[in-house]
């Protein structure tokens, strides 16, 4: 039986009445658009790389930007700020589209009705742009303290957030918040990086930089709505930034408190905090007076590193008939500087009992027994510590003592012969003598160094370098041991040393 | 009636062209097997069918596609071409071979859930499906061993046309440059009904066209 012309008519009707009934473009009238705002207002609005307009800025939407639009937000003086936000067709229309074989598709494909975005604004905050001039400065961070009594945190839609809320992971782990710091510290003349006091490496970086910074975070405001499991709102932060001394570490140095507001858009709620301790720490560098404070505090804990001048009487050094007597005479003013856990080499640079040395041969003894070349044994105040750049000074009592006469680092040239004195390994094998060349002058951490092939064993350090003339040019400090590796040591110059332990002679 | 319908599968045609256009993705399937419940009384798997398609992905969630499917292997029956079919009239008892044969175009949408033209759809599908049965005379009895064919040929033809419409539900994987896709289809055949032969009186126990229909199987595909 053939189908009956009512048939097919009938059939045509009741397909072109579905037809346009599904149309996305006569069911969903309304382009999708979506407002553009930043803090502060009057920023450009570029619009996948093209400008369009000016903050707050309503996009509607054009099914010519594409599925993910790029929305670029640029003011002067600001760092810009780029989202990428997607336009999502309507399901729904499309389910209708494909149940009506697809038929509607050919209208809806093409209207910019089909699309909207997921958001109604996107809101930005803007970040001053950093001068790229300023000297780069060294900050340990502690990890950071919560002083939030408890209480409400905010809202994540309809959810209240207090200090037991999964969102408010990071206070209770203050290693990630700290992190977010850091992280917030980052691409700027900060060189910020985590540290724990009370542990060597800590204590170490923190003594280097001379202050550390301990964040305090005292408040957090949410207002966010949820949708699609991000959040989208502010975060309010209030910070207490603590830099603290490194000399004495319960001092402090100065306090920023501060109050971020930060505009957050598709955001984790899980990462709503973090950002909000990111963009504190990125508002901090907005301080245009933090980098002079922070140089003026190295500056003063530099000087404080290297204590009071001391004047010492210029001595009168060992006489020596040309370079075959000059070691075998050199070898007096060399000393062994016995510890309680050891012994290292040192040697004098007075006539009345000054004695040179590594701060880590004395480590953190004030009295060290010095056994001079001649046999005899005195015990040595320390009274001076760099530990900074491994310098330190003893005092021994004695008079016409054999000092060393002290040279020209920076006369000394590339391949020029360099000898060391020491007492390497054991007490047994005291004021030994070895042979090298000067291999290059080095920037370790901030120190210098000079390079040198010279054999620097445990037990030399301390011991002088000195030079073809018989003038001490560098402090032994360490060497490079490694399966492999040979003849790289280092030694501090010693025009360095003294300037380190604040040492004038007499002229 | 032929034109009208002419100009029906035309406007489908049209429409696939249109779409064609703005396509993000093209392939070509090959179909085995394809089941269909087309007769009333006979078992959608006993006609096994294969088939040859077409595929548009477009940058959406929405694919289109015409496809054509045919049975090739007929299980139906014991017959050299499938079932004995009898007959009566006049005193007149009547034998047939039965040979049915059948073809559809079809032109489906589908919509995917993952957004991405690959997992689950669902979709909708119109097409038109040509039915023929053609009967060989085996043998006739006449009524007092009268020995002629009486009012009975030689050989018999009936033929038919109906539309299916309907939803289709499957699932599509896809790897790189090729997919396949297991589906079943659910509709009604517009224009079903008893198939008529030339000679009426045969009427009665011509072969039914079901008003629901269905259909699955798999397809493999090539793209590009």
């Amino acid at each position: 039986m053939m189908p009956t012309t009512r048939m097919l008519g009938g059939l045509c009707c009741a397909a072109a009445l579905l037809l346009f009934n599904a149309c996305a473009s006569m069911l969903n009238p309304g382009k999708g658009s979506v407002q553009v705002n930043s803090e502060p207002s009057g920023a450009t609005v570029l619009i996948n790389g093209a400008e369009v307009g000016l903050t707050p800025y309503t996009l509607s939407y054009v099914k010519d930007m594409g599925k993910e639009v790029t929305v670029e937000v640029r003011k002067e003086g600001y760092q810009p700020r780029t989202v990428a936000i997607r336009a999502t067709e309507s399901g729904g229309v499309l389910f209708a589209d494909a149940m009506l074989l697809g038929i509607p598709y050919i209208f809806d494909g093409r209207s910019d009705a089909l699309y909207k975005f997921a958001y109604t604004s996107v809101d930005v905050s803007l970040y001053k742009a950093l001068p790229e001039d300023l000297q780069r400065v060294d900050l340990p961070v502690a990890p950071m303290e919560n002083a939030i009594g408890g209480g409400r945190l905010g809202k994540v839609g309809s959810r209240t957030i207090d200090l037991s809320s999964k969102e408010a992971y990071d206070l209770k782990y203050p290693d990630m918040a700290t992190a977010s710091v850091i992280r917030g510290f980052q691409g700027s003349w900060l060189d910020a990086r985590g540290v724990r006091l009370g542990t060597t490496k800590g204590d170490e970086q923190v003594q280097r930089a001379k202050f550390y910074l301990r964040p305090r975070v005292k408040g957090v405001r949410i207002d966010t709505k949820e949708k699609d499991h991000l959040a989208n709102g502010s975060v309010e932060v209030d910070m207490e930034w603590v830099f603290h001394s490194a000399i004495r570490k319960d001092s402090v140095l100065f306090k920023v408190e501060q109050t971020t507001r930060h505009l957050v858009f598709g955001t984790s709620p899980r990462e709503l905090i973090t950002v909000g301790v990111e963009a504190a720490a990125r508002r901090l560098l907005e301080d245009p007076t933090l980098n002079e404070r922070l140089l003026a505090a190295y500056g003063a804990g530099l000087q404080m590193a290297k204590g009071t001048e001391l004047n010492l009487p210029r001595p009168v050094p060992i006489a020596f008939n040309g370079r075959k007597e000059m070691l075998a005479a050199l070898v007096k003013g060399v000393v062994t500087v016995e510890t309680k856990n050891g012994h290292g080499s040192g040697f004098l640079v007075t006539n009345d009992g000054y004695i040179l040395t590594n701060a880590h041969v004395v480590e953190n003894d004030a009295l060290v027994k010095v056994r001079f070349h001649q046999g005899f044994a005195l015990d040595g105040q320390v009274v001076k510590v760099n530990r900074d750049f491994d310098v330190a000074l003893i005092k021994t009592p004695g008079a016409d003592l054999p000092s060393l006469a002290i040279g020209d680092d920076a006369g000394l040239m590339l391949g020029e012969e360099i000898f060391a004195i020491g007492t390497p390994l054991d007490e047994k094998l005291g004021q030994s003598v070895t042979r090298g060349i000067m291999s290059g002058r080095r920037e370790i951490e901030g120190r210098s160094y000079l390079q040198t092939d010279v054999s620097i064993n445990p037990g030399n350090s301390g011991g002088p370098l000195i030079d073809e003339n018989g003038k001490v040019v560098g402090v032994a400090t360490l060497k490079i041991s490694a399966k492999g590796v040979e003849g790289i040591g280092f030694g501090v110059p010693i025009s360095k040393a003294l300037e380190m332990l604040n040492i004038r002679f007499a002229q | 009636m032929i034109a009208r319908t002419f100009r029906g599968l035309l406007s489908i045609a049209a429409i696939t062209a249109a779409v064609a256009v703005q396509a993000q993705a093209n392939g070509v399937r090959g179909i085995f097997p394809h089941f269909d419940k087309t007769f009333t009384d006979i078992s959608a798997f006993k006609r096994w069918g294969v088939g040859i398609g077409y595929d548009h992905q477009t940058a959406g969630p929405i694919a289109f596609g015409v496809e054509f499917q045919a049975p090739v292997l007929d299980l139906e029956g014991d017959g050299p071409y499938g079932d004995t079919r009898s007959f009566s009239h006049q005193g007149y008892e009547a034998s047939y071979y039965s040979k049915l044969s059948s073809w559809t175009v079809l032109y489906r949408a589908s919509y995917f859930v993952s957004n991405d033209g690959s997992g689950f759809y669902v979709g909708s599908f119109l097409g038109v499906r040509h039915v023929k049965e053609t009967l060989t005379l085996s043998h006739v009895e006449g009524p007092n061993y009268v020995y002629d064919q009486g009012p009975f040929k030689g050989l018999e033809e009936c033929k038919g046309l109906v539309f299916p419409l309907g939803i289709r539900f499957g699932v599509r994987g896809e790897m790189d440059g090729w997919y396949q896709d297991l589906y079943f289809q659910l509709g009604y055949q517009i224009g079903g009904g008893e198939l008529s032969y030339a000679s009426s009186f045969m009427d009665r126990n011509a072969p039914q066209l079901s008003g629901i229909t269905y259909g699955l199987g798999y397809a493999f595909g090539v793209g590009w």
